[in-house]
């Protein structure tokens, strides 16, 4: 390895660095929210696009059309 | 009998009342906007006078039209379309009338404050401490309100347009409660509760979420509901507008910082802002591109639909400055944008082409249904289109000019190092750029005339008519 890709990777876990001692009570609720922000969303993302749920999830965009809606989530 | 059916059934006068008045409160609104741009113009127009000078008139014509005109529309489309979405009532009709009276009210005690210089200088959050509790109270009584009427629904399902609602009343409420946190030290004075850089941040987090969510969130919930009713169709793909909703609710809080590039802010909070302001151009395209195509095949309802015009266009403005925003908030775009006619031009892109617009399409939609008479000319929606449309460039343009010139302008230096212009030479350069704002805003006042003039006639021909009290009688006898 040349000395400018070694270079450049201990440049990179320089960025990556994080002294977990120092980490404050708001630095650990901050990462917390964070991480479970982005997992919901993953979930979310699988979940909306899943093929199996289209046809539940689409049938709810025809209400608006129907003056009078009522049951529209077939179980 | 269908009309007598929806009055019996819902709450259509409380509806009927914000409307008329959003459409007041736009002109009124614009007009100050107008004439704040006239005095930059031509300062000659501030005749020496403190009241209407542009210190004290701009946070009045914010005021005006985000919270008075844009309060309206939302609390105006709120009411409708939680009714029909759920086919039921609103919960309380008097706590609709609380809400009603408490933020004109509100509106009204901006007009006399404001002027008089009575202000916390908190951009977007300027009225004082008495005021934002009043705020707080009356804004809790819209929020609980609608909530206690999706909890009474007898749809099984919540449709998209109010989770947008609700998204938008819990976030405005935690932003408006945290941001507004001062101590009073008399009835029209009071102090921040942060000082220094955390002020700052508190401030852009208000300041850019109150974008994100009031402007943008809830405009959002009129546009699901809005478009797909105008044009007759459900919207493009019910499952992009679930993912627009939580994307939307996850990343905007994220973005304030980068309102503070380049100050005492630590560098990575506005790196983080910038790069979650890019990320934010997915949803945002993604909910402009399923309203848009929501009219897939059916393109040509656009040239007969003047509401409709209205409607797809605020979404191309949409997707317009949702590119814009995220661009500007890159730090080497930053380093010429920011302070400068060029963040003027984005948001009235924002505001006039997407806010307004929007709004505007949702009030000719819902006038005639809520006042059970067809629109008194719809050759003056057609002219109040064009007028819109035409301003708006005309403005958006002019500041993206001036603002980019005003930019280079200041960075820069001749071979020796010094600035190459003064700050008085680059105000001289910006004054063809600036007449040219106060007649795009003019000419978009005037489609504000046009609009109300139009509204204020189908409401007398309704009258004269008698069609609401027909509506109501027929109810009573079935």
């Amino acid at each position: 390895m040349s000395n400018d890709s070694s270079e450049k990777i201990e440049q990179a876990q320089g960025y990556f660095y994080t002294d977990w001692s120092a980490m404050t009570s708001h630095d650990w609720a901050g990462l917390l929210i964070t991480s479970i922000t982005f997992v919901l969303m993953v979930i979310a993302y699988f979940y909306v696009f899943r093929p199996k749920n289209k046809d539940k999830l689409e049938a709810q965009k025809f209400m608006i059309l129907d003056d009078e809606p009522t049951n529209t989530e077939k179980k | 009998m269908e009309e007598a059916a929806a009055e019996q059934k819902y709450n259509f006068d409380v509806v009927r009342w914000f409307a008329v008045m959003t459409a007041v409160y736009l002109v009124v609104g614009a007009l100050v906007g107008v004439y704040i741009a006239s005095e930059l113009a031509w300062p000659v127009l501030n005749f020496d006078s403190p009241y209407i000078s542009f210190g004290r008139l701009r946070p009045l014509h914010t005021n005006a039209v985000i919270f008075a005109y844009g309060g309206c529309i939302l609390m105006a489309t709120a009411f409708y379309t939680v009714q029909r979405t759920c086919a039921v009532r609103l919960w309380s009709d008097k706590m609709a009338w609380f809400t009603f009276i408490g933020w004109n009210l509100i509106i009204v005690s901006a007009v006399i404050t404001l002027p008089l210089g009575i202000t916390q200088s908190k951009e977007y959050a300027e009225l004082e401490w008495p005021i934002d509790l009043a705020i707080a109270v009356v804004w809790l009584s819209f929020m609980f309100n609608f909530m206690m009427t999706i909890a009474n629904r007898k749809t099984s399902h919540i449709y998209v347009s109010n989770w947008f609602f609700m998204g938008m009343m819990i976030m405005i409420t935690l932003l408006h409660v945290v941001n507004s946190a001062a101590i009073p030290v008399g009835l029209f004075k009071s102090y921040s509760a942060y000082s220094g850089v955390q002020d700052a941040m508190i401030q852009w987090w208000w300041g850019h979420n109150a974008v994100g969510f009031y402007l943008t969130a809830g405009f959002l919930g009129i546009m699901y509901y809005f478009v797909p009713k105008q044009a007759n169709r459900p919207v493009f793909s019910y499952r992009l507008s679930v993912i627009h909703f939580w994307a939307l609710m996850f990343g905007y809080v994220w973005l304030g910082a980068h309102h503070l590039q380049y100050t005492a802010l630590p560098d990575w909070t506005g790196s983080l802002g910038a790069a979650v302001s890019i990320a934010m151009i997915i949803p945002s395209w993604g909910g402009a591109v399923n309203g848009m195509m929501t009219l897939s095949g059916a393109w040509d309802k656009l040239r007969t639909d003047y509401v409709l015009r209205f409607l797809i266009i605020s979404l191309a403005f949409y997707a317009m400055s949702t590119f814009e925003g995220p661009i500007m908030s890159i730090k080497t775009v930053n380093a010429l944008s920011h302070y400068t006619d060029w963040t003027i031009g984005h948001v009235h892109s924002g505001a006039l082409g997407w806010v307004a617009m929007v709004g505007i399409g949702a009030l000719y939609h819902m006038i005639p249904k809520v006042f059970h008479t067809p629109i008194y000319s719809k050759a003056l929606i057609n002219m109040h289109f064009w007028t819109a449309t035409i301003g708006t460039v005309i403005y958006v343009v002019a500041m993206w000019v001036s603002g980019i010139m005003q930019g280079l302008m200041w960075r820069a230096y001749d071979d020796y190092g010094t600035l190459a212009y003064t700050f008085a030479e680059s105000v001289e350069a910006m004054h063809p750029y600036y007449a040219m704002r106060a007649i795009g805003g003019g000419i978009f006042l005037l489609g504000a005339i046009i609009m109300l003039f139009n509204i204020i006639m189908t409401v007398l021909k309704a009258k004269g008519s008698g069609s609401i009290k027909a509506a109501q009688s027929a109810a009573v006898a079935a």
